[in-house]
């Protein structure tokens, strides 16, 4: 059986560690058998520190490659373009450049074009990154960079979104708007794959599956499955 | 959708903005001012020694920039957390990421030789005696030449720097390049004593292996075949190596498209 959005077959993953003899051993961080993301909504992959949980996402956006293992979005084996909007844990931003630069550069649009673009979609007022677009990119705080790399993904109308611990470093304020965000949307047919250890209460409610990665397996649990 | 013009511009942006660029140009146009001081005070022979070295301190400048750039491309943008982070999964392809920084390098290397150039030619004329009565259109022609010399040093640079860290990128490419200097001093030798003793003798390996040398570093036959004579035409050598420098471009960038799939983007 294929995902309507994501197909992931007999994913293995082991990296080598070498002591100061230059002894190499190799270990396994984990093997998956299927994964697969048919529905739209939001599916919580959790775990403890140093399971594999960023590993897995950045192998399923073919950063990283896996030991073994196929991985098809839509149905093919390379990753659609723009059809994922991704959210790194540290988010890394051109050096130097301004907001209004980024954005015109990597959407293609004139600052006028995307302030309209802002105005007919709501989830990218709500983010309100107009405000900024004098600032340059990497003085800006965690939270706001964050609002940035949503927009920029958000803006490319994507399917769905992975999202790399999306609340740590964010301030309660800032927490509950993305929370809200995230919820709207899961509610308007996209996917959302969220890697956390700490999602806020108002998102939990909304969480259609959790993947919780232990003992190197993958286990798929519905509805939300971490403790509060 | 993530347009690769939209990196070039983004990377041409960050150098213009950086020190690196910057500092280097001013580094470069207080040497040569220096060394035009030195070479107005100086005899006539010493001042015909410290022009050649002005020229060539330029041109090295200009190669030390290249070499840093390059190395870094693949180690900040793929090795480690870097913007290719931002672009691939946006849509962009690894290739694209990685072309699209070289262009905008390029970009900033066509700024800086031509920069020195024109101090060279323009505000110091002086140091036009060096060409030894080049004709400005041959001298453009060297230019452009060095520019190709220094995307050549980039591209070779960034393929090393896919490989190894970017400071071991750095220093192979120096030996890469350094060899290419010594084996042309050689060459100088070899011919000087083979004018000074006609009657030396040397085998067939050795002149072999004295082909394949200059084959590595053609440009050095430009630049010391301007200072004496012409062994051919100067369109033809400065073509010559030229295409030289296109080919080491062109396999260089090859093998790096092939190797930069690979290049796991590690936290």
């Amino acid at each position: 059986m294929s995902g309507r959005f994501l197909t992931a077959n007999d994913l293995f993953y082991k990296w080598h560690t070498q002591d100061i003899f230059d002894r190499q051993k190799d270990k396994v961080l984990w093997t998956i058998e299927n994964l697969e993301i048919n529905e739209p909504g939001i599916i919580l992959l959790a775990g403890r520190n140093g399971v594999g949980k960023s590993t897995l996402l950045r192998c399923l956006l073919g950063l990283m490659k896996p030991t073994r293992g196929n991985i098809l979005w839509f149905g093919e084996s390379t990753l659609p373009r723009g059809r994922i909007g991704y959210l790194p844990e540290l988010p890394v931003l051109p050096a130097r450049a301004k907001v209004s630069e980024i954005i015109t550069s990597l959407l293609g649009l004139s600052v006028s074009d995307f302030k309209r673009k802002e105005q007919e979609l709501p989830a990218i007022r709500s983010l309100n990154i107009s405000a900024l677009m004098d600032r340059q990119a990497q003085l800006l705080s965690k939270g706001q960079q964050q609002k940035l790399l949503l927009t920029l993904a958000l803006a490319g109308a994507p399917s769905g979104f992975v999202l790399d611990e999306p609340f740590s470093g964010l301030d309660p304020w800032a927490r509950s708007e993305l929370a809200d965000h995230l919820v709207q949307l899961g509610a308007q047919d996209h996917f959302l794959l969220v890697s956390s250890h700490d999602a806020p209460p108002r998102i939990r409610k909304h969480i259609r599956e959790t993947w919780i990665i232990e003992n190197q397996k993958l286990q798929r649990i519905p509805g939300c499955a971490i403790p509060e | 959708m993530l347009k690769t013009t939209g990196i070039i511009k983004l990377t041409l942006r960050e150098n213009l903005r950086g020190q690196l660029l910057w500092t280097s140009a001013i580094s470069g146009c207080v040497l040569l001012v220096l060394m035009a001081v030195l070479s107005g005070v100086a005899l006539s022979h010493e001042a015909r020694v410290i022009d050649i070295i002005s020229y060539f301190a330029a041109d090295q400048l200009l190669l030390f920039v290249a070499l840093l750039s390059g190395s870094s491309i693949c180690s900040n943008d793929f090795s480690s957390r870097g913007i290719a982070e931002l672009y691939i999964p946006a849509g962009a392809t690894r290739q694209s990421v990685y072309l699209a920084r070289l262009i905008a390098y390029a970009a900033v290397l066509l700024m800086l030789a031509t920069a020195l150039f024109a101090l060279k030619i323009f505000a110091l004329p002086g140091f036009s005696e060096i060409n030894y009565g080049m004709n400005f259109q041959i001298q453009v022609l060297m230019l452009f030449y060095s520019w190709l010399k220094g995307i050549a040093a980039l591209a070779i640079a960034g393929l090393l720097g896919s490989l190894v860290r970017p400071l071991y990128a750095v220093l192979a490419t120096v030996t890469l390049f350094s060899f290419g200097h010594l084996t042309s001093s050689l060459d100088s030798l070899v011919n000087s004593g083979i004018a000074l003793n006609p009657a030396a003798d040397l085998s067939q390996t050795n002149l072999l292996l004295l082909g394949l040398l200059k084959i590595w570093n053609p440009n050095l036959l430009v630049l010391e075949s301007a200072r004496g004579e012409w062994i051919f035409p100067p369109a033809q050598q400065i073509a010559q190596a030229a295409a030289w420098a296109i080919c080491c471009i062109l396999i260089s960038t090859g093998l790096a498209f092939a190797r930069i799939n690979k290049i796991d983007l590690r936290p």
